[in-house]
């Protein structure tokens, strides 16, 4: 018989290769899978570029 | 004309899904150079040579210092497999199940520690009549050996109470009621442990072995459930 859990998750402003650890509490309960989603992935050196790419003009337009 | 912005080199998907390592814990580093915003994390935990279980997230800066950690609220039961979910926008259990009056242990009678099984939960369900406060907890576990099990209903430290057990109920899966008890008392000071009465003990603690369930299948794949009425007075 299968049982899922939920709760809440932290809402912290992490950064970079911070560490998430999941742990059962028991040696004899294996964690088989783990997925961790996230909602952006922009690097900051793309981060970078963006005032410039948001006061670009095409010589098109 | 058009043009398409592609994601630049090196930046990962939205959803990492990581295999496990055969272990009771699993990490994730969060990339270097990278802004992420973790919004969910899962674990699918195989719990079936444990016992229950109640995963915790950890989290810790690039430097290994912990910063926060949250655990479950809830057990994945011993004997079976679960997922368990870390999600923003969330809320927790509401009380009172994340202040149970009443814990709940379930154990295999046996001599050595390898004989023991517990199973602990919170309250299952709640119901409130005029001066009376009425809890229930069902607890469900499937029988791995034929040894005999004994209840134990204790309440939380910080609430002093008497109670009654309005009844207790073993029910085998899918078949009628097996055992009930009806109106036994019990007072448990805060703190303190009480035990259910019942018609088959031993030190008194209830046992509910095969003989008492009077089970015409073998006792080791069966899956029974235990409901446990507490009157607070």
């Amino acid at each position: 018989m299968a049982t899922d859990v939920a709760t809440s998750l932290p809402d912290l402003d992490l950064r970079d290769q911070s560490i998430l650890t999941v742990d059962t509490g028991d040696a004899a309960a294996i964690i088989t899978s783990l997925v961790i989603h996230v909602a952006q992935d922009i690097p900051p050196e793309a981060l970078a570029l963006l005032p410039a790419l948001l006061t670009y003009q095409s010589a098109e337009a | 004309m058009s043009s398409t912005l592609t994601a630049p080199a090196g930046v990962g998907p939205r959803t990492i899904v990581l295999p496990g390592n055969g272990t009771q814990a699993a990490s994730y580093v969060l990339p270097p150079g990278l802004l992420q915003y973790v919004q969910s994390v899962l674990a699918e935990v195989d719990a079936t040579a444990a016992g229950s279980v109640r995963p915790t997230l950890s989290i810790a800066e690039q430097s290994g210092v912990v910063i926060a950690t949250k655990r479950q609220s809830e057990a994945i039961p011993g004997g079976g497999t679960g997922s368990a979910t870390w999600a923003l926008r969330l809320t927790d259990d509401p009380s009172p199940r994340a202040a149970p009056l009443f814990n709940t242990q379930i154990r295999y009678v046996g001599a050595g520690a390898d004989d023991v099984y517990q199973y602990e939960t919170g309250l299952g369900s709640g119901r409130f009549g005029a001066g009376v406060v009425g809890v229930e907890l069902t607890m469900v576990w499937t029988m791995t050996n034929g040894k005999p099990i004994w209840v134990t209903v204790f309440n939380a430290d910080d609430r002093p109470l008497s109670a009654r057990i309005d009844r207790a109920i073993v029910q085998k899966i899918g078949a009628t009621t097996r055992e009930s008890l009806q109106g036994l008392a019990i007072s448990i000071a805060p703190g303190a442990t009480g035990t259910l009465p019942w018609t088959n003990h031993l030190g008194g603690s209830v046992i509910l072995d095969r003989a008492t369930l009077d089970s015409p299948t073998p006792f080791v794949t069966d899956t029974y459930a235990i409901s446990v009425t507490v009157e607070v007075g």
